[in-house]
């Protein structure tokens, strides 16, 4: 029973370090690509004599993008903070691993949940509307390449559709992450609602 | 411990740190607790006789007594049962 809550918990601390380091690299990919769009577009349109929509839609893109980006790569970098604290513990105590210690990990499991309940949720819907940005970003350049070919060579060409190639799949990747966040959710919610009762019995015997 | 526990939580933390004597201080450190939170809470313990205060000159120190041993097995049975019973993420 006790090597099946230890899996249970290295599979859970594992599937959670996973997935806050593939949200840390979208994290920073959307920043990269939001700073990096925004600056194209304001140089362009700093440039420019007239001023066109196309840029100006391209900016506001690349900021919100930016925007996410950060908000993200700073609540991913605060799961997998956790995750490998846990980690560590873990490994210092992998030999004697005693109840004491086990009832310690989840309690410590259940405090993070408790608190960063709020922050899961909003990676949720964030993590959803990257995904709607990416999209509308990549369609948005797709339009913009096909309308005024650039006129540069052929392999800069290709360079740039393997960019929007990059910005569909992580536009794609973005509605799939959040459904592994939304079943970590749903058990813990699950737990926590336990906890309630958990509770009960604690202080109609800590009251006897 | 970092996140937010419920004073049970904090009341087992304590009993299990103070299995062998501990300082005011220590507890509410190991804890991460602050002083008027930390002696509300071993006030509520000592009364309760879960904890047991030893007084030398003007420090005290803490021990677990026998009769925390009930909560204390109730707590970590509770605690396991919510890992048990749910299912795994994988």
């Amino acid at each position: 029973m006790t090597n099946n809550i230890i899996k249970k918990i290295n599979d859970e601390i594992g599937s959670l370090t996973a997935l806050s380091i593939v949200n840390l690299i979208f994290g920073a990919l959307a920043i990269a690509i939001g700073v990096c769009n925004s600056v194209k577009h304001i140089n362009f349109l700093k440039e420019s004599v007239q001023i066109s929509l196309t840029p100006v839609i391209f900016i506001c893109f690349g900021i919100g993008l930016g925007i996410i980006g950060l908000y993200w790569l700073i609540s991913s970098a605060n799961i997998l903070d956790f995750t490998t604290d846990i980690k560590l513990e873990r490994h210092k105590k992998k030999i004697s691993a005693t109840d004491e210690d086990i009832t310690g990990l989840i309690v410590q499991m259940i405090a993070f949940y408790r608190k960063n309940q709020k922050k899961i949720r909003q990676m949720i819907v964030m993590s959803m509307i990257g995904g709607c940005l990416f999209l509308c970003f990549t369609l948005f350049s797709a339009i913009n390449m096909l309308m005024k070919p650039s006129g540069d060579v052929v392999w800069s060409q290709y360079v740039q559709i393997i960019g929007l190639f990059l910005m569909l799949f992580i536009g794609i990747a973005c509605f799939f992450i959040p459904r592994f966040f939304k079943k970590y959710a749903s058990i813990w919610d699950s737990r926590m609602k336990e906890t309630e009762n958990v509770e009960q019995r604690l202080m109609d015997q800590i009251r006897s | 411990m970092k996140g937010r526990r419920t004073q049970y939580e904090i009341y087992w933390e304590i009993l299990i740190f103070c299995k062998t004597k501990k300082s005011f201080t220590s507890i509410i450190q190991h804890c991460n607790l602050n002083s008027k939170i930390g002696k509300e809470h071993l006030d509520f313990l000592t009364q309760k006789k879960y904890l047991s205060v030893e007084r030398h000159k003007d420090r005290s120190s803490f021990l677990t007594s026998e009769n925390a041993q009930e909560f204390l097995s109730l707590f970590s049975q509770l605690y396991r049962k919510l890992f048990e019973t749910s299912p795994g993420i994988k």
